[in-house]
């Protein structure tokens, strides 16, 4: 047997002390790259408390546009959820259950809105309900369909959510075993009854899922709810609006910081304490409601699961499809399409700025993205592993399982501000040069929240994981850094693209975090929603096409050269 | 090299003690099945031997070396899974080679022995397929070749037959058993199935609770099991409860249920000891009619099974408690029919007495 260099570094790095040392660094990293800042807001809540105290809570008018603030938002959210369930179930079924030609481009299509950044989306679902060449034309309206700006960011926040809603609950659909239904229509339950009673019930994970994802997305989006409102006018602020705001013109005014600050703060606690409250509220009320099976109405049933309610169902769900999400999320082409003559002020857009924030949002999102590669995959790693173990480490595997997730739950902007303070905390005690580094704030901050989406993507694939692959390898005489480059990865790959593509898209998308960190930040999303407020339409159109083509083609070559490298 | 010796070995789950202050000595070149009953502990054990589990307690060896301390990658073992465990993303050829190119060996080294393993198994012309596009019998085959690959002689194969269909499966036990003849290797082989125990091994080891139950060649444990458990799950029985009446220098006699007498060889039991009588189905005899004699029993015919080769009568004794008869079809010379009025019997030399198991006797027949 020969002894190679490469054999050497092997055997060295699959030590037992290695790899100790190795998920240490990993841990430490998440707590305090991800998970400290997160939450630092909490904290600053506590000691800042005397501030929130005289700034905020001692100022009705303060209170009052906070209170509204927060009330809009819950309730734009609440309502986005509602409507992306009844709309997204039937989807999820048809995409599922049937076999028709053209299924694959109603597949994709669904996931298009993924890949598009919201407020680039935001900004032609606005334009299309609310200019004069969009839906207006079709009822010879001079003004806009929608003038409430609520309905309108509804609109916008359903355009993105509607995807996650469809992904979730189609993914749970999947994974239940269609024999269920049949055997139950063997024993003569309609197709409906049998639907209801067995597969609904089974479904109750997914619809978790569905529900938090949409929900979280819609509560933290600040690019498009900014956008959407700007366009309408609308001195009406939702509460991730409200901090971004106030979180700029505290860095433009530094001496109404001191005000500004906790009151940012305090939004951000009521929003996370809010947002999480609400989330458990769900995950208990759907765990513990049964759906009612015991009762069953066979006539009626059977009416209803003949092939013309069916057929209206998919009318139903293909309408909404189109006419909510993907005719007004491509609207901006057309509206391009029309030329300058459209802008409601003619700004010029200024090339150089907007290529610059391009620029700067692609190198943030691949770095990012290259970082948490190499940090969250040993973290998946070492949940799984420590989970399947009954071992000591279990409790503490456990624990970071649900760590881990905290970003998700946590609205964005939130998340950027208490990063912001954390960060300009440290800096002001250890780094000076962070605090005029921008572009490393919002890696930073962009780390933070993109981080569960790797861990949770690798850790799901490596669940499902035979372990005896592991084993066999094993016993095949691979050390545990050979199983792992050789058996693991290859395996898994698929899932590390998805994680990876969901990381750099996201990042790519990301306003209010970005905001809530470097209020002058100049990424591509921040950018364009700078453009909306100047009310330079036409030219944020072009900047919008321009993100959108671009981060298109970003993701299609990240998936072409990620399946193209063979990992050997 | 392979001898594999476990002394005092304990594995505990949790609450549940998987194995059980166990010891075993496999010689060089045996071939040894693992038997027991699903939860005895079997591939527990295999995978102790693999290093896939530490021991809680006790010393394994290897040859001659304590492996305790040693993963799986350095104990230069062969395993064969139950599902085969063959990576989908690799080839045939690939999979094959896993174990020499995870151990640096060099080409020539490896492309040989590849070549060598594949055409044992005679799938060389496969070699550039994915595992999926493979029947069961050839996946398995690969699974072989794969575990031999890597040099080793000792081979661990946790129910390799278990995912194939039964003609298959009688067919490939016989392959198997030829290749490690052939090379010489050691084979520890897991099974539940105790047809397939019996004809490809050289010692049986029956395992139960985590314990070794008995140890021994297929006709030692056939001829004479231990425990009222071999007894049932090595080949099937009758079992009889009764409490001993005498006992002489050369015989007992024993009286069952109903004050019925019968007599056994067996002397090694108290007067007045609590007993069950096993005797083997095939050494019943079936006459019609009532006949008188040693250890001849009156009962009526309850169920006849056609099995093919051989034919089952079960047969409700006076004393209510069921016979199970099993004859050759070709030696069936009389017809019988349900109802008829019988006797079966038995000579006293092909009846063992096991004292009556301390869990009671439907526990001890138990074999879930």
């Amino acid at each position: 047997m020969q002894i190679t260099f490469k054999d050497q570094i092997e055997k060295t790095l699959s030590t037992r002390w290695c790899r100790g040392l190795w998920y240490a660094l990993i841990v430490t990293f998440f707590v305090a790259f991800v998970l400290v800042p997160t939450i630092y807001v909490l904290s600053y809540a506590i000691t800042g408390w005397g501030a929130i105290n005289l700034y905020v809570l001692s100022d009705p008018i303060t209170v009052g546009l906070i209170a509204r603030s927060l009330i809009t938002s819950f309730e734009i959210a609440g309502l986005v959820t509602l409507f992306d369930f009844l709309t997204g179930l039937p989807m999820a079924w048809i995409l599922v259950r049937r076999r028709f030609k053209g299924r694959r481009f109603i597949d994709t299509l669904i996931d298009m809105p993924l890949a598009v950044p919201t407020s680039a989306l935001g900004f032609s679902v606005a334009l299309f309900w609310t200019s004069r060449g969009g839906i207006a034309i079709l009822f010879g309206l001079s003004r806009g369909l929608i003038s409430s700006p609520l309905l309108l960011v509804m609109m916008v926040h359903l355009a993105f959510s509607y995807p996650y809603m469809v992904r979730s609950l189609a993914a749970i659909l999947e994974e239940i075993d269609i024999s269920y239904e049949i055997a139950a229509r063997t024993l003569g339950a309609a197709p409906l009854t049998a639907a209801r009673t067995i597969t609904l019930p089974l479904f109750k994970a997914g619809l978790v899922t569905g529900i938090i994802l949409s929900f979280a997305r819609s509560i933290s989006e600040t690019g498009a709810t900014m956008i959407a409102l700007t366009t309408l006018a609308s001195v009406e602020k939702t509460a991730p609006v409200l901090i971004a705001s106030w979180k700029s013109i505290a860095s433009q005014n530094p001496e109404l910081a001191n005000k500004l600050i906790p009151a940012g703060a305090f939004v951000s606690v009521a929003l996370i304490v809010l947002a999480c409250i609400l989330l458990v509220f769900v995950k208990i009320f759907v765990t513990y409601t049964k759906i009612p099976t015991r009762k069953v109405w066979p006539k009626t049933e059977r009416f209803l699961s003949r092939s013309w309610p069916r057929q209206l169902r998919d009318v139903y769900a293909y309408l909404f499809l189109f006419l909510v999400i993907i005719i007004p999320g491509f609207f901006i082409f057309v509206y391009a399409a029309h030329g300058p003559s459209v802008s409601v002020t003619s700004g010029s857009l200024d090339w150089t700025q907007f290529w610059s924030s391009l620029n700067a949002s692609f190198s943030i999102a691949a770095i990012v993205t290259l970082i948490n590669l190499v940090l969250g995959i040993p973290m998946a790693i070492l949940i799984v592993k420590g989970n399947r173990e009954k071992g000591k480490i279990r409790g503490l595997t456990i624990l970071l399982d649900n760590l881990v997730n905290i970003p998700v739950i946590i609205p964005t902007v939130a998340l950027g501000f208490s990063l912001g303070l954390f960060w300009t905390m440290i800096s002001r005690l250890y780094f000076p040069l962070l605090a005029q580094n921008p572009f490393w704030l919002i890696v930073l901050a962009h780390v933070a929240f993109t981080y569960p989406f790797i861990v949770r993507s690798v850790s799901g694939a490596i669940e499902e994981l035979d372990p005896t692959f592991e084993d066999a390898a094993k016993t095949l005489g691979a050390r545990p850094l050979e199983v792992f480059r050789r058996v693991i990865l290859p395996i898994v790959k698929s899932s590390i693209l998805a994680g990876a593509i969901m990381m750099f898209t996201r990042s790519l998308d990301e306003t209010g975090a970005t905001m809530a960190v470097v209020p002058k930040a100049v990424t591509a999303p921040v950018y364009i929603v700078t453009l909306v407020g100047r009310l330079a339409y036409y030219e944020a159109a072009l900047a919008c096409i321009v993100l959108i083509v671009v981060s298109y083609t970003a993701v299609l070559a990240l998936r072409y050269l990620t399946l193209r490298i063979k990992v050997a | 090299m392979p001898e594999v010796k476990l002394v005092n070995v304990t594995k505990r789950y949790k609450k549940i003690t998987a194995i059980d202050h166990l010891n075993l000595h496999i010689q060089d070149g045996e071939y040894v099945t693992i038997l027991g009953p699903t939860g005895s502990g079997k591939t527990t054990l295999l995978r102790l031997i693999a290093g896939l589990v530490k021991p809680d307690e006790g010393a394994i060896y290897i040859g001659s070396k304590l492996v305790n301390d040693l993963s799986p990658e350095e104990r230069d073992v062969g395993y064969v899974f139950q599902n085969f465990a063959l990576f989908p993303h690799l080839t045939v050829w690939q999979n094959v080679t896993f174990g020499p190119r995870v151990k640096y060996w060099n080409r020539e080294r490896t492309t040989s022995l590849g070549w060598e393993m594949l055409e044992m198994v005679r799938l060389a012309e496969r070699a550039n397929a994915y595992p999926h596009e493979l029947s069961g019998g050839m996946q398995q085959r690969i699974a072989l070749a794969r575990a031999l690959t890597a040099g080793t002689k000792l081979l661990l194969l946790d129910e390799p037959l278990g995912a194939l269909d039964a003609r298959l499966r009688v067919e490939l036990r016989y392959e198997l058993k030829k290749f490690v003849n052939d090379l010489g290797l050691t084979a520890i082989h897991v099974t539940h199935d105790q047809e397939e125990a019996m004809t490809i091994s050289d010692r049986i080891v029956v395992l139960r609770w985590g314990r070794v139950e008995q140890v021994g060649s297929p006709v030692e444990l056939y001829l004479e099991p231990k425990s009222v458990f071999v007894a049932n799950f090595v080949g099937e029985a009758n079992f009889l409860e009764g409490i001993v009446e005498e006992v002489s220098k050369n015989k007992a006699s024993i009286k069952i249920r109903g004050d019925l007498p019968i007599s056994v060889l067996d002397v090694t039991h108290q007067k007045e000891e609590r007993v069950v009588v096993a005797v083997r189905l095939e050494n019943m005899v079936l006459k019609a009619g009532e006949v008188t004699g040693i250890n001849h029993l009156f009962g009526r015919i309850k169920k006849i099974r056609f099995l093919g080769i051989s034919m089952r009568y079960d047969i409700q004794l006076d004393n209510e408690d069921i016979i199970t008869v099993k004859m050759p079809t070709a030696h069936v010379t009389q017809r019988f029919d349900m109802g008829d009025r019988v006797t079966v019997s038995f000579a006293p030399e092909k009846a063992v007495a096991y004292s009556y198991p301390i869990e009671g006797l439907a526990k001890e027949l138990s074999v879930g």
